[in-house]
């Protein structure tokens, strides 16, 4: 068990890092499906509010019909994947596991998603003006 | 002393201030420990010991002055270091719907490192909560619950061991286990506690004293 982390392979620690909070968010939801929940909710209502407008026929097969409700559907799976992302969070903070996470070496990254296409490139993280990554260790 | 061959770690602090709105916590802190050294900070309730040790740990920064960890003549950025923290504090809470070993398990992975069950197993033996490590964290007593911070703090043997008030829900094996841990960091590098207790005193071998009561 060594902290020895070879510089060279930023890119294997982040996802590595990245795995590991992925697992771990979805065996805690799996166990207290709070998000599924609210995540499932907001996907019926959408699907309810949708059909009132549309009618128990739905729309005609002409092709605009079907791209208006393939957007619809999207915009329903974006809104329900942040929803629960949100309460990820949220739940993070609430619980004070935020430091356990933070000193957790290259899982600090996956925090700031906007950082990862440079460090998967192989590059730092962009340096921050004020309170940023490296300017303490947090 | 230093077991690792490498060059001595040196954690130097010069002229440190911590300011929350207009009140000050301390100012002007200065000074200086190395590999094999442990420093216990000591003070009354609200005179910034956590504030000062979560400095040292990197997860704030001072509103004046420098903290610089340095191996040999070479000053270390805040990200090399930090892999190389353990922390084990009353506000560092771990996931209460996971196991003690899976805990442990989402750490060790975070961490980058490749350890086995096995060898996660025997770091949760080594903090007594062998037998404990599939009942789920939220089943833990507090004492309980510190031996698995313990066991998250050293599971990437650590270069720099921060401990907030290390023993506040131990029984005297705990503080035995404590004590086992404090030695052996010494062969691996330096531990800071911030504490009042006049037991834990004896463990530094230096006392900073910071700050004044809460009024």
């Amino acid at each position: 068990m060594s902290n020895d982390r070879p510089a060279s392979q930023p890119s294997r620690a982040l996802w590595s890092a990245a795995w590991a909070v992925a697992r771990k968010d979805v065996r805690i939801e799996l166990r207290t499906r709070y998000a599924l929940n609210s995540m499932l909710l907001f996907a019926v209502t959408t699907a309810v509010m949708v059909s009132f407008r549309l009618g128990p026929l739905g729309v005609s097969r002409d092709s605009r019909a079907v791209s208006t409700l393939a957007v619809l559907l999207w915009v329903a799976i974006f809104f329900a994947a942040m929803n629960g992302l949100s309460r990820t969070f949220v739940r993070e903070e609430e619980t004070r596991t935020v430091a356990l996470r933070r000193l957790g070496g290259a899982a600090q990254e996956v925090d700031h998603l906007p950082a990862i296409p440079r460090v998967v490139r192989g590059g730092r993280p962009r340096r921050r003006e004020r309170g940023g990554c490296d300017c303490c260790f947090g | 002393m230093n077991v690792t061959g490498a060059a001595p770690l040196r954690l130097v602090w010069h002229n440190v201030a911590k300011t929350y709105g207009s009140r000050p916590v301390w100012q002007h802190l200065a000074g200086e420990i190395q590999s094999g050294e442990v420093l216990v900070i000591s003070g009354p309730n609200g005179s910034g010991k956590s504030t000062l040790l979560r400095l040292f740990g990197g997860l704030e920064q001072p509103t004046v002055g420098t903290i610089e960890y340095i191996r040999g003549a070479q000053p270390l950025t805040p990200r090399a270091m930090r892999p190389q923290i353990g922390l084990v504090a009353p506000e560092m809470m771990m996931y209460r719907e996971l196991t003690a070993l899976e805990n442990l398990q989402f750490v060790a992975a975070a961490r980058g490192l490749g350890c086995s069950t096995a060898a996660l197993l025997e770091q949760l033996a080594a903090v007594g909560l062998a037998g404990r490590t599939s009942e789920p964290v939220s089943s833990y007593s507090s004492g309980m619950l510190l031996r698995l911070k313990y066991a998250l703090a050293l599971v990437h043997q650590p270069t720099v061991l921060l401990l907030d008030e290390p023993t506040a829900m131990f029984d005297e094996a705990g503080r035995a286990l404590v004590d086992t841990i404090i030695t052996a960091q010494r062969q691996r590098g330096l531990t800071i506690l911030a504490t009042n207790d006049q037991r834990e005193l004896a463990w530094g071998d230096f006392v900073l004293k910071v700050g004044s009561a809460l009024q």
